[in-house]
């Protein structure tokens, strides 16, 4: 877990996916995308096109990545709704990469221990997920769990604004001086 | 919380103030709208001569502007072109293939498309440049291998300029211990200085050094009718919902509008600039907003589209005339780009430094401005505090992890956790060494969905430019230190792939043999096509060149009003 990704890096996972030129084209993608997250933020609503068992191991996945720990984790914050409207939209492109690596992760786990990927305990899950976090499934989930625990809630993540309560963001649009600690004190 | 998650190309323009048509020709066409085409189309107009401004993007205003992460940077909804595809290639070897890809999709010449240009996203970092920095190939001597050159003009001769740009936009700030000598206060007291700034500035006065408030195109308070900036923190990357960013949108194109003698016209992007049978260029052809072939008359032309789209259109309007592109009788057309070069260090602190709120800069340490011969390598430049992209929550979280520490699991959300009210980053901004090989060119396979073919940048930053953002690195580490970090971390210094300022690559001077524009901006080789953006520099400065820019473009709206007048064009 000791791995590093730059700032290019990560920029680059959405770049990629979401270039700037296919992004232009395939904008109102995203909008469509946007709304129904929104329209399906409850947890009992259906899923675009995650399949229950899909859900379950990106819900791990994402724990994984942003575990409960100052709130809750990503998953409880909604970031696999927010997969579920991406993946059945404006990232469709990607959708068969995530499937793949989703079953790829279930063959790791059914190797050591018999089960799927999901049903592991979570340090059993860190260790399967730490095998193949240099690949582009990983990438693409860590940006999607980003993406999903603090965007705005319209995309179907950050759900109860949690994922900007855990970082201590303020959904503002007017601050006045002192900003911080050290100009309050200067 | 804004509610709207609009897109560009669904959003109508407001009613245009004038409509000329296309086929009379009008005293000037601007290619762009941006920093320096603002300015000349406020200038122009004013002064009585019809303008038709041609520009790509469209038109956004204040009441467009949100604060979505997903539109702005992941969707890339400013800089990308809102109608079709149009990818830029990057190498850093003139001898090696172009690559389509090089920054997973984020063009390396990194511009904003749409009315007002990057002042609408930039975070309006006003320094000016100084007596050296026109002068400095002969204070220096020369460097081999490199177009290191002097300017043309003076700092004196552009010193009434800086101070009108200051005046006309809006700028805060105040005076510091090495600036240049000005000819008038800055109009705006300096922004409110965040804990940022208070940090930086402990840390440098620590270690004998001496920080000064930072000169920003942003209102401290209101305006020539403008409001002060209320500190919403969405400041770069994000256009102002407040007007009270010193865009071109908020001042001199309004102004310029209110004339009833400009017509500023969105979504036309510009592929070509004809030449007639005289030399002379008679019309710009442009795709409209629906992508339809258009021409539009002028008597003459200005291209204001930035270093990377001003030499590509030049090039792409080869004709038998100018059979190596327009303008071009140098062969120096997009050569010597220059980027500034940037490093970054990261430090946390123990309380809140809340960089989140207000603007990105507050304070900057301009000691490490001239190039000190001590250093070993030619170079100089500035510090400032900020929280780049830290400034929001989803690229916060995108961006925070640090060198060797972990990047998923319960360390990671700790990290992103804390760091988000707790990190400052400490920008070094550099010099760029003018290189022939490094330069904006058409890529000879790789072409848009309009078959224009790609902007193609070719880009290695010199060694000593290298040297001098490890030189700025090391110092933003010793200040952070000394200001009681609790924990420091480099991003590396590399050699830079992707590009903000667009810089040099049609060259001012007065020699027709190593310059493409005099020094008014006429092109030397066509009397009535003109040139005034990031591309008229002959050296980069230490990395904040609007000001610069927009002074040019003062400048050069007076002289090309005094040539009309007198029939010189």
């Amino acid at each position: 877990m000791a791995s590093h990704l730059s700032r290019r890096e990560c920029l680059g996972i959405g770049g990629r996916l979401l270039g700037a030129g296919w992004l232009g084209l395939n904008a109102p993608g995203v909008l469509a995308a946007a709304e129904a997250a929104a329209a399906s933020i409850e947890a009992t609503a259906p899923w675009a096109i995650l399949q229950p068992a899909e859900v379950a191991t990106l819900r791990a996945v994402a724990d994984q990545v942003y575990p409960p720990d100052n709130g809750p984790g990503a998953a409880d914050i909604g970031a696999v709704r927010f997969m579920d409207a991406a993946l059945a939209g404006f990232m469709a492109g990607a959708l068969g990469m995530v499937r793949d690596g989703m079953t790829d992760l279930d063959q790791r786990a059914s190797a050591t221990a018999g089960s799927t990927y999901a049903d592991l305990d979570f340090d059993a899950q860190t260790r399967v997920l730490t095998q193949v976090e240099n690949t582009p499934f990983f990438g693409t989930i860590h940006f999607l769990t980003m993406c999903g625990v603090f965007t705005l809630p319209v995309y179907g993540g950050n759900r109860d604004l949690a994922g900007w309560k855990a970082i201590g963001f303020e959904s503002r649009h007017v601050w006045t001086p002192p900003f911080g600690y050290y100009d309050a004190s200067a | 919380m804004s509610g709207r998650h609009r897109l560009g190309t669904t959003m109508p323009a407001p009613e245009p103030a004038v409509r000329f048509p296309t086929r009379e020709p009008v005293d000037f066409v601007i290619v762009g709208s941006g920093a320096s085409g603002g300015i000349l189309a406020r200038e122009l107009s004013t002064a009585g001569f019809d303008v038709v401004v041609l520009e790509q993007g469209p038109y956004r205003t204040a009441a467009d502007f949100s604060h979505d992460e997903m539109v702005n940077f992941i969707q890339g909804e400013m800089t990308s072109h809102p109608g079709w595809n149009d990818p830029q290639t990057f190498r850093d070897d003139p001898d090696a293939v172009a690559d389509a890809n090089a920054n997973g999709g984020l063009p390396p010449a990194l511009y904003a498309r749409t009315v007002g240009g990057a002042s609408v996203h930039f975070s309006g970092n006003y320094w000016r440049m100084r007596p050296l920095d026109f002068k400095e190939r002969s204070l220096l001597g020369p460097m081999s291998g490199t177009g290191f050159a002097d300017w043309p003009i003076s700092y004196d001769e552009l010193e009434p300029y800086y101070t009108r740009v200051e005046w006309e936009i809006g700028v805060s700030g105040e005076p510091g211990p090495f600036d240049p000598p000005r000819s008038k206060p800055y109009p705006l007291p300096p922004m409110p200085v965040k804990s940022s700034g208070v940090l930086l500035e402990k840390g440098a006065r620590a270690l004998g050094l001496h920080p000064q408030a930072a000169p920003v195109a942003i209102l401290s308070q209101a305006y020539n009718g403008r409001p002060a900036c209320v500190h919403c923190g969405f400041c770069m990357g994000f256009g102002c919902e407040m007007n009270a960013k010193s865009s071109t949108l908020a001042t001199v194109l309004p102004q310029a509008e209110a004339t009833g003698r400009c017509e500023i016209r969105p979504l036309s992007t510009v592929y070509r600039v004809d030449t007639g049978d005289d030399g002379r260029v008679d019309q710009v052809r442009y795709y409209d907003a629906q992508g339809a072939e258009q021409a539009q008359k002028a008597r003459a032309v200005i291209l204001a589209a930035n270093g990377a789209e001003t030499p590509r259109l030049l090039l792409m309007s080869a004709s038998s005339a100018h059979p190596d592109g327009l303008a071009n009788s140098s062969g120096l057309v997009g050569k010597y780009l220059m980027g500034n070069g940037h490093s970054t260090l990261h430090a946390t602190f123990d309380e809140p430094v809340n960089d989140w709120k207000s603007i990105q800069v507050t304070r900057i340490i301009h000691d490490f401005y001239e190039t000190d011969p001590a250093r070993g390598h030619y170079g100089g430049g500035g510090i400032d505090a900020r929280p780049l992209l830290n400034a929001t929550p989803l690229m916060h979280a995108l961006t925070e992890t640090g060198m060797g520490t972990p990047r998923w699991g319960k360390d990671f959300r700790r990290d992103v956790d804390f760091g988000f009210s707790h990190h400052v980053a400490v920008l070094g901004s550099t010099t760029s060494v003018p290189l022939e090989r490094n330069s904006v060119s058409l890529d000879p396979t790789v072409t848009d969905d309009k078959g224009r073919p790609a902007l193609r940048v070719t880009y290695r930053d010199h060694d000593d430019d290298l040297a001098m953002m490890q030189f700025l690195q090391d110092r933003g580490e010793e200040i952070m230190d000394a200001a009681g970090a609790r924990r420091t971390w480099r991003e590396p210094v590399v050699p830079q792939t992707l590009l903000a300022h667009l810089l040099g690559t049609c060259r001012m001077g007065n020699d027709p043999a190593t310059s493409v524009v005099d020094a008014a901006h006429r092109s030397h080789d066509v009397p009535n096509l003109f040139i005034c953006d990031g591309s008229s520099l002959v050296s980069s400065g230490r990395g904040q060149p609007t000001l610069t820019i927009q002074a040019l473009a003062f400048r050069a709206a007076d002289k090309i009003i005094e040539a009309a007048r007198n029939n010189e064009i």
